[in-house]
C-alpha cells in the first residue's frame, strides 16, 4: 500500500496522487511509479512541491515492486 | 596623595635615555621605575624621550648597535615592561594614564599606514608600558595588518590552545586540559593587540582574509558565535579558499561539541560539509583532515574516525599534530577494543540473567548495548518530526545529509547503479523518510538513485510479492477512488473540507478510465460494496487516529442513510477493525492520500501502524509478523 509518515495538506499531496497513478495506469510497478512522481515533484513549477515535506512522507510499503 | 612634581633635568631625560635602551644596572633601573610611578612630569618625559627615539628608530637614524639594542632590548625585556604596565595601571593616580594607553593603541597600528612622524610624537610614548606590542611592532616589520595580526594571535595563544581543532595558520599548542580561572588566551595583550590589528583591517579593506583572520582569533579564544559571523563574511566573498572552509568546519565542529544533544547532530553535520568542501579545493590540507577526523570522533563514527586519522597521517607524520593524532588514533583503538569486550560481556550477563529468568537484569544488559542506537533514534526522531511539522528546512537538510553518511554509506558499496532498495526498518527506523535521505557525495535524495520499498519484515515482502503476483491477472485495472467525502461536520467541528481532493480522486478514477465517488456519493454502505471489487483503492479523505485504540482509527466517509440510528456499516466511519475484517480478494494497491487530520498531535511515526492496521494482505502471516512489529 502506499501512505504518509505524516500528514500533508491535499493540495501538496493531489499533483503527487494524480502523477503517481498516470504512471501505474502506464503499467509501471508501483514503487517505480511513486519514485518518479516524487521527481517530478523535484522539478515541479510549484517551489512549494520541491520541499520534501510534500513528497517524502508517502513510502511503498509490502511487497516486490510487481504490484 | 598628590604626584609629587619634580623638575625634570637634561640628565634625567639623558637617563631614561639609558633606561630604554636597557644601559642601566638594575638598581637605577628600579630607582626610576619607582620614581616613573609616582611623578607625573617623569613619566610624561618619558613618553617623549619614547618618542623621539621611536623617530629615529622608524627613520633610520639611529647607529646600527642603537637598533640592535633597542630590538633586543624591548623584545629582552617584555618581562619587565609588563610588570611596570600592571603596577601602572594598579596605581590609583595614575588611572587617567591607563585610559590614554587604551585609547592611544590603536593609533600606534595606523601610525604605520600614515606618515610616522607626527602620530608617533603623541603616541609612542605610551608604547613603554604596553611593551610587548611594541616588540611585535618592531618585529612585524612592513607586513600587513592581516599578517602581522596573524603573529600576534600566535604570540597570543604561546603553548596552549582552547580547542581542539586546528586553526589555519596557528602554530601547534597543547590542548589546555585543565581549566582553571584563566579562560581566555595565554597573553592577552597580545589579542588584544591582534585583534586591534585585524578589526583595523576588517574596517579598511573588507576583504575575505581581513574577515578570516578576525575569525580566526574568535575561533581561538572560544567565541564560536562571532568567530562564525565573520567566516560567513569572508566566504561570501571568496567562497573557494580551502583554509577558510576548514576553520569553518572547526567551528561547527565546536559548536556542536558546545552543545546539547538536540543541536548536536546538525553542527556536526554541517562541519563535515565544510571540511570535505575543503579537501574538495586542496586535497592535501592538513588541518581539514585533521578536523574531519575530530568530527567523526565526535559523532561517534569510530571506525570513520579511525580512518581519518590515519589519514591526517599520510599528509603529516612529523609535525607535533601528527604526534596528537597518534595519540588519538591509539586512544580510539583502545576504546574499541574495551567497547568489543564490554559487548561481550553485556551479552554473557544478558544470556546469564536470561537462563536464570532473572528478566530484570536481562533487561538492564539489554538497554545499555543499545544505547548508542538511542542516539539515533533521536536523530531520526527530530528529523522526521522537523519534515513532518514543516519546520526548519536547513536543519532537515543537515539530518538528511547526516542520517545517509550514517545509514546508506556503510553500504553503499554493495548497491548497484539501478537497484531497487527494499527497507526492512526496524523500531525508530520505521518512521524515517529514507526517500529524502540526501547523499553528501552527490546532494541527491535517495529517490533520485533508487526504487524505494518498505517491509515490516522479509517474511511480509515475500508475503505481500506473492499476494501480488497470485491477484495479477489480465486486463485493465478497476479502481475505487474516494475524495472528499460528505463526512459528520457536527462530529469533526475541526476538520476541513477537502476540495483539493474531490479533484486529486476526479483525476485518479480518470487514468483508470473509471468514475470516482465523490462527496455525499462517498458514503460508508457504497464504499464497502466497491471495495471488494476493486484491484486498485484510493482514498483522498480524512483519517483519524485514535492513539489509544489504533483499531478503532477511522477513515471519514458520508452516511447512506439518516444519520440517527446508523448502523457501524453506515456510520461514516471506516474503522480499521472493519477494513480488517473484511473480504478484498483483488486488492493489489491501497493508497491513503490526503489524511490531514487537522488534529495538534506530536509526531510518533504513525504511519506504520495506519499501514498495518489498515490494510492487512489476506494473511495470517502478514497479521501476526505485523502485530509483533508494532509491539516492538
Amino acid at each position: 500500500m502506499v501512505a504518509s509518515l505524516w500528514p500533508v495538506d491535499s493540495d501538496l499531496t493531489a499533483p503527487l496522487m494524480i502523477k503517481f497513478h498516470e504512471y501505474r495506469s502506464h503499467g509501471l510497478p508501483s514503487a517505480e511509479a511513486l519514485r518518479k512522481a516524487q521527481r517530478d515533484m523535484l522539478a515541479a513549477a510549484d517551489e512549494r512541491l520541491h520541499q520534501p515535506y510534500a513528497w517524502a512522507g508517502f513510502m511503498v510499503y509490502g511487497g516486490h515492486a510487481s504490484f | 596623595m598628590l604626584p609629587r612634581r619634580l623638575a625634570v633635568t637634561t640628565d634625567d631625560k639623558n637617563r631614561l635615555r639609558q633606561y630604554l635602551l636597557g644601559e642601566l644596572s638594575d638598581a637605577d633601573e628600579a630607582q626610576v621605575e619607582v620614581r616613573l610611578l609616582s611623578d607625573e612630569a617623569y613619566f610624561e618625559e618619558l613618553e617623549m624621550v619614547e618618542s623621539e627615539l621611536m623617530d629615529e628608530y622608524v627613520q633610520d637614524k639611529v647607529s646600527e648597535d642603537e637598533r640592535a639594542t633597542i630590538e633586543s632590548r624591548l623584545l629582552r625585556n617584555k618581562h619587565q615592561q609588563q610588570k611596570l604596565a600592571f603596577a601602572g595601571t594598579l596605581d590609583a593616580e595614575s588611572e587617567a594614564r591607563a585610559a590614554a594607553k587604551a585609547k592611544v593603541v590603536p593609533l600606534v597600528v595606523r601610525a604605520r599606514k600614515a606618515a610616522f612622524s607626527p602620530y608617533l610624537k603623541t603616541a609612542a610614548g605610551v608604547i613603554v608600558a604596553v611593551g610587548l606590542l611594541f616588540g611585535l611592532w618592531l618585529l612585524l616589520g612592513r607586513k600587513s595588518d592581516v599578517e602581522r595580526g596573524m603573529i600576534a594571535l600566535n604570540q597570543a595563544q604561546g603553548n596552549e590552545r582552547l580547542i581542539q581543532s586546528r586553526i589555519s595558520q596557528l602554530n601547534y599548542a597543547e590542548v589546555r586540559s585543565f581549566r582553571g580561572n584563566q579562560t581566555g588566551l595565554q597573553d592577552s595583550e597580545a589579542r588584544n593587540y591582534s585583534e586591534r590589528l585585524l578589526l583595523d583591517a576588517v574596517h579598511q579593506k573588507q576583504d575575505a582574509a581581513s574577515y578570516h583572520a578576525l575569525g580566526r582569533l574568535y575561533l581561538a579564544e572560544r567565541n564560536f558565535a562571532r568567530a562564525r559571523e565573520q567566516f560567513e563574511k569572508a566566504l561570501q566573498k571568496d567562497p573557494n579558499d580551502p583554509q577558510l572552509q576548514s576553520d569553518m568546519g572547526a567551528t561547527l565542529l565546536e559548536l556542536g561539541q558546545t552543545s546539547d544533544d538536540g543541536q548536536r547532530p546538525r553542527y556536526l553535520a554541517e562541519s563535515l560539509q565544510y571540511l570535505d568542501r575543503a579537501l574538495e579545493l586542496n586535497s592535501s590540507l592538513p588541518e581539514a583532515f585533521f578536523n574531519r577526523a575530530l568530527v567523526y570522533q565526535a559523532m561517534p563514527l569510530l571506525p570513520q574516525a579511525k580512518e581519518a586519522w590515519r589519514r591526517y597521517l599520510q599528509t603529516d607524520s612529523t609535525s607535533p599534530w601528527a604526534r596528537e593524532a597518534e595519540r588519538n588514533l591509539k586512544t580510539l583503538e583502545e576504546q574499541e577494543q574495551k567497547g568489543q569486550s564490554k559487548r561481550a560481556d553485556l551479552q554473557q550477563s544478558y544470556l546469564a540473567a536470561y537462563h536464570a529468568k532473572d528478566r530484570e537484569a536481562a533487561w538492564t544488559a539489554l538497554k545499555q548495548s543499545r544505547s548508542r542506537a538511542a542516539v539515533l533514534n533521536q536523530e531520526i526522531l527530530s528529523y522526521a518530526t522537523n519534515l513532518a511539522h514543516h519546520d526548519d528546512a536547513a536543519a532537515a537538510n543537515y539530518s538528511a545529509v547526516n542520517l545517509y553518511r550514517i545509514l546508506i554509506q556503510p553500504v553503499e558499496q554493495y548497491i548497484g547503479a539501478a537497484d531497487e532498495l527494499c527497507i526492512v526498518p526496524d523500531k525508530t527506523l520505521s518512521s524515517l523518510p529514507f526517500g529524502a535521505l540526501r547523499s553528501p557525495e552527490t546532494g541527491k535524495f535517495l529517490i533520485e538513485e533508487h526504487c524505494v520499498i518498505v517491509s515490516p519484515s522479509v517474511n511480509v515482502f515475500m508475503e505481500c510479492t506473492r499476494e501480488a503476483v497470485r491477484k495479477q491477472h489480465a486486463g485493465s485495472e478497476s479502481v475505487l477512488s474516494v475524495g472528499n467525502p460528505d463526512f459528520s461536520r457536527p462530529s469533526f467541528p475541526n476538520l476541513a473540507d477537502l476540495p483539493a481532493a474531490a479533484r486529486e480522486a476526479e483525476q485518479v478514477a480518470a487514468s483508470y478510465k473509471s468514475q470516482p465517488l465523490l462527496g455525499p456519493k462517498a458514503n460508508e454502505l457504497q464504499v464497502r460494496a466497491r471495495m471488494s471489487q476493486a484491484d486498485v483503492i484510493h482514498f483522498a479523505a480524512h483519517y483519524v487516529v485514535d492513539p489509544q485504540s489504533p483499531m478503532k482509527s477511522a477513515l471519514l466517509l458520508s452516511q447512506a442513510g439518516s444519520r440517527a440510528h446508523a448502523s457501524h456499516q453506515d456510520d461514516g466511519l471506516l474503522q480499521a477493525y472493519e477494513i480488517y475484517s473484511m473480504k478484498l480478494p483483488r486488492t493489489r494497491l491501497a493508497v491513503l492520500s490526503a489524511c490531514q487530520t487537522g488534529l495538534e498531535r506530536s509526531y510518533q511515526g504513525e504511519g506504520l501502524e495506519l499501514l498495518v492496521l489498515l490494510f492487512p494482505l489476506r494473511s495470517r502471516l502478514w497479521l501476526r509478523v505485523c502485530g509483533r512489529s508494532i509491539r516492538i
